[in-house]
């Protein structure tokens, strides 16, 4: 498959000159449309720095991220924000729903500052919320709602205007195992069937069994990577599980 | 889709922010009762000549267009800080920065709407009660009629435009300086450590006392010189900031000391969280402080100033509609009769002379006695230039027309007419003194004080009464012509009798024959050489309730907008508290423990600035209204006034102290 995103020797420093904290240290890897890759690692490890760096809500200290060859760390403000609403899609544990609006309205206003119109917006988010099981909730505001279906309207908000990139920062983390489940197999059909290229950073072992390929990070540095293939999502969990005992990160699975 | 959200984020602080909408729908309603009195009829027609109300409103509305403005940019500052997550989600989702800053915008300019037409209502039954207010001072009676002028309603809108623009001018700047990262983890942040430097905060805070110490000496005694007596204030106001910031370096080192105070019960809970406060609302702090005191001041200045006008206007003028001074001994007053008698008709009048004795003992010694005795110019000074008499036949008749019962003097004696508030220095004067007038010898036999208008035209602040005899060893010094009339217009026949006296020029007095005397009264004068006693009662009543009504609006305001800044933080607070008096319970805490806490919490929170305001307003409103008292007659000790004022301050700070404490525990214990 086409290669979509190619991180080269990327580094971030954090701190004054007396006292820095390396988060990332000379991080590359490569990863193709389609695929549906996972970060590990233990706290601290930066994982999420990483995924800050790629939706640019971080800057580099040094190195290079090329998004379909296009170098997006000397992109400027405004390019970054027009880069983000035409490419990424963002899942956060929190979810980070306006809870001034409702359910549809959410998905609605990503549609919205893509200047879709509003008839085919609303036709479009009808659609993608009946396929995410959410369509009886559209008009309830997120107070209204549980945290899996909170999450599966940040899914839909997300997926709605077609990224290239979805990028999800521990979606489970404030879900139960029974809505966890429903997340990820949702993110899984986002991914075979819609063909959604994702990224997501978890520190769940059974989380992350979800995904095709798994980058492990620990110290600011990749130090293991595991593909998925063919592998039963139960083979590749115990995998992922004496990856990380030997990293020592913690397993919820 | 932005226009929806701005209008559900606007209900959304609404609900939030509830205290601010309500002290912004108070503020309103206080314009358009204020602004509402520059436009109504009723009190022009009451007024005549409105430039005191316009002046004094118009200032009144100058400081509290600035504390809007301070509200609101605190309120959006808070909320930019409080709300970083949902602005980094709009970012992410792809909003412009622009697009961010024009939505939050949009939100504000909605509030202001709500609270602008909330206002407009109450603000239209505060002005009908204010125009009563106004009417019962003037002792007119008012007749309801709907008294609404748009111009109102526009000036008020545009002093709302205006602090919207001003304030909102500069959110794109904000937005623009924002980034992602920090807005979507701003909440995981800690309270930023400040600088460590105990020492030098110490020194701060020592610093800030002593000056606050030593500005209060030298009002006191005044040796604060006038001409750089603002130089004196500011550095007062930085010491006031000063102080908050020392105070907040005190409380950590005391905290650290861990002495028995701190540890006993729930008080190192309490310590931690006010020391941790004050760092970061130090400047509020010190700003609410000033406010306080400025509102403590503005509500002593409204008690003194009605107290003046309750007691001492009508113990200053005699009751005689018309008084006019000629510094001709000659004058027969024919022409001025023929301005009287065209506006009104007369019942009685009387002309009669002030004699002199070319001598000047008692001025000499009132100049000497009295602090607020000047002389220094060529047309007016405190005193005529020589001691100013009166013939006990002239007292009597006019005591007559006033309603008093006449005297008797035996000749060899003198008595002395004057102010009630000069009492004591004109008696000790009389007990020691005896009067020589041509050969003969007057000892002084008691002293008057019923109001006799002495401010110049029955002498200045005294007469001296001698009987009859002595007529013709006195020296006329000039006339005065003592009229009763019944007319309408009084206010046009003041006028004309100015305009045709030929004493005034751009209403300054010259020209006179004499330099006049107009008494030592201070702060409020009125040394004028023609009274028309309705048209100047008026013009008195005008220019003290606008200030009073400027000063109690001022008053009002700032205490409400102080208040209302201490609770928002209080109250939005409280979802943080929630979690920490949570874990107080989980350690054991009753429920009337934890009350206890909150109690002490918010006292010493909200005591912290009302303590120092009223430390730092005492010396100076105890010596402000105690001059006032004694410059102007009031017969009230100084104190007083400021007790009062303070009661009344605690009142209403009691009052926000309940609600908020009540919506406290309500939050935490939901």
């Amino acid at each position: 498959m086409k290669e979509l995103i190619k991180v080269a020797h990327l580094e971030k420093y954090y701190g004054s000159t007396d006292n820095t904290t390396k988060a990332l240290n000379r991080v590359s890897f490569t990863v193709d449309g389609g695929e549906f890759t996972g970060i590990m690692g233990t706290s601290g490890s930066g994982k999420t720095t990483l995924l800050n760096m790629l939706a640019m809500i971080d800057s580099a200290s040094s190195g290079h991220i090329y998004f379909d060859h296009e170098d997006i760390t000397l992109f400027d403000e405004e390019k970054q924000a027009a880069f983000r609403k035409e490419n990424l899609g963002f899942i956060f544990q929190d979810f980070n729903l306006l809870d001034t609006l409702t359910l549809e309205e959410n998905i609605l206003l990503a549609l919205n500052l893509h200047g879709d119109s509003n008839k085919t917006a609303k036709a479009k988010a009808k659609k993608i919320m009946g396929e995410l099981g959410i369509y009886e909730f559209a008009k309830r505001f997120p107070y209204q709602v549980s945290g899996g279906q909170k999450q599966r309207c940040a899914c839909a908000r997300a997926l709605i205007t077609e990224p290239k990139l979805i990028l999800a920062d521990e979606p489970t983390g404030a879900l139960d195992s029974k809505s966890s489940t429903m997340l990820l197999d949702t993110m899984n059909a986002m991914n075979s069937q819609m063909g959604a290229t994702i990224l997501m950073v978890t520190h769940d072992a059974f989380s992350a069994s979800y995904c095709s390929r798994i980058l492990f990070l620990n110290d600011g540095e990749v130090f293991h990577e595991l593909y998925k293939g063919t592998k039963t999502r139960r083979v590749f969990l115990n995998e992922i599980l004496d990856v990380l005992a030997v990293a020592g990160g913690e397993s919820d699975a | 889709m932005l226009n929806t959200l701005s209008l559900r984020n606007a209900r959304r602080s609404v609900k939030d922010y509830i205290v601010y909408i309500i002290t912004m729908t108070i503020i309103s309603s206080l314009m358009f009762a204020f602004n509402g009195l520059l436009f109504s009829e009723a009190v022009g027609y009451l007024m005549k000549v409105m430039t005191s109300i316009f002046v004094f409103i118009g200032l009144a509305s100058f400081f509290v267009i600035l504390i809007m403005i301070w509200l609101t940019k605190y309120i959006i500052n808070f909320m930019l800080e409080r709300r970083g997550r949902e602005f980094g989600t709009y970012l992410l989702i792809g909003m412009r920065k622009k697009q961010v800053a024009k939505m939050f915008r949009k939100e504000h300019i909605i509030l202001g709407i709500i609270t602008f037409l909330l206002g407009i209502i109450p603000g239209y039954l505060m002005h009908i009660t204010l125009v009563n207010i106004f009417f019962s001072i003037f002792g007119a009676k008012y007749q309801f009629s709907v008294d609404i002028n748009i111009k109102t309603y526009l000036m008020t809108l545009a002093f709302y435009a205006g602090t919207y623009i001003l304030v909102l001018f500069r959110v794109n700047r904000k937005f623009k300086k924002m980034e992602i990262r920090e807005l979507l983890y701003l909440e995981n942040k800690n309270e930023q450590p400040g600088d460590n430097n105990e020492v030098k905060k110490k020194a701060v805070f020592f610093f800030s006392l002593a000056y606050i110490i030593f500005f209060h000496i030298a009002i006191y005694a005044g040796f604060a010189l006038s001409n750089i007596l603002m130089l004196y204030i500011a550095v007062f106001i930085a010491a006031i900031y000063g102080l908050f910031y020392g105070l907040s370096g005190y409380l950590v080192s005391y905290i650290q000391k861990q002495n028995r105070t701190v540890n006993r019960g729930a008080n190192l809970f309490i310590f931690r969280q006010l020391a941790s406060k004050i760092k970061t609302m130090r400047v509020t702090m010190g700003t609410l402080t000033i406010l306080f005191v400025v509102t403590i001041l503005s509500w002593m200045g409204v008690l003194l100033f009605s107290g003046y006008q309750n007691q001492v206007l009508d113990d200053t003028f005699m009751n005689i509609d018309v008084l006019y001074f000629s510094d001709e001994v000659t004058e027969d007053f024919g022409e001025q009769i023929n301005v009287i008698e065209k506006y009104g008709s007369i019942e009685e009048d009387y002309y009669y002379h002030i004699y002199k004795n070319n001598y000047s003992g008692l001025n000499d010694y009132l100049y000497a006695q009295l602090t607020g005795a000047f002389t220094d110019t060529i047309n007016e000074n405190s005193y005529f230039e020589d001691d100013t008499y009166m013939l006990l036949s002239d007292y009597n008749y006019l005591r007559k027309m006033t309603g008093y019962e006449e005297l008797s003097l035996p000749e060899g004696h003198y008595l002395i007419q004057a102010k009630d508030r000069l009492k004591e220095h004109l008696d000790n004067y009389g007990n020691s003194t005896s009067i020589e007038i041509g050969s003969d010898t007057l000892t002084y036999q008691t002293l008057e004080t019923i109001p006799f208008t002495q401010i110049g035209i029955n002498g200045a602040d005294y007469l001296i009464i001698v009987p009859d005899v002595y007529k013709d060893n006195l020296e006329a010094y000039y006339s005065v012509l003592a009229v009763n009339v019944e007319s309408d217009l009084m206010y046009e026949m003041d006028q004309e009798l100015r305009n045709t006296s030929g004493y005034f020029y751009d209403d300054d007095l010259k020209d006179m024959k004499i330099p006049f005397g107009v008494g030592s009264d201070q702060l409020i004068t009125v040394g004028d050489p023609i009274l028309v006693r309705e048209s100047m009662l008026l013009d008195q009543y005008g220019a003290i309730s606008s200030l009073s009504f400027t000063l109690g609006y001022i008053g009002v305001v700032f205490l409400i907008v102080a208040m209302s800044i201490l609770a928002i933080q209080q109250l939005s607070d409280a979802a943080k508290y929630k979690y920490r008096y949570q874990i107080l319970k989980n350690l054991g805490m009753n429920q009337k423990e934890r009350n206890l806490v909150v109690f002490k919490q918010l006292a010493v929170y909200y005591l912290c600035p009302v303590v120092i305001a009223i430390f730092t307003s005492m010396f100076v409103g105890m010596m402000m209204s105690s001059g006032f008292v004694l410059y102007t007659g009031l017969k009230m000790f100084g104190i007083f006034y400021y007790l009062v004022s303070i009661a009344i301050f605690l009142g209403i700070f009691l009052i926000y102290f309940a609600i908020t404490y009540i919506s406290f525990i309500r939050t935490i214990e939901k």
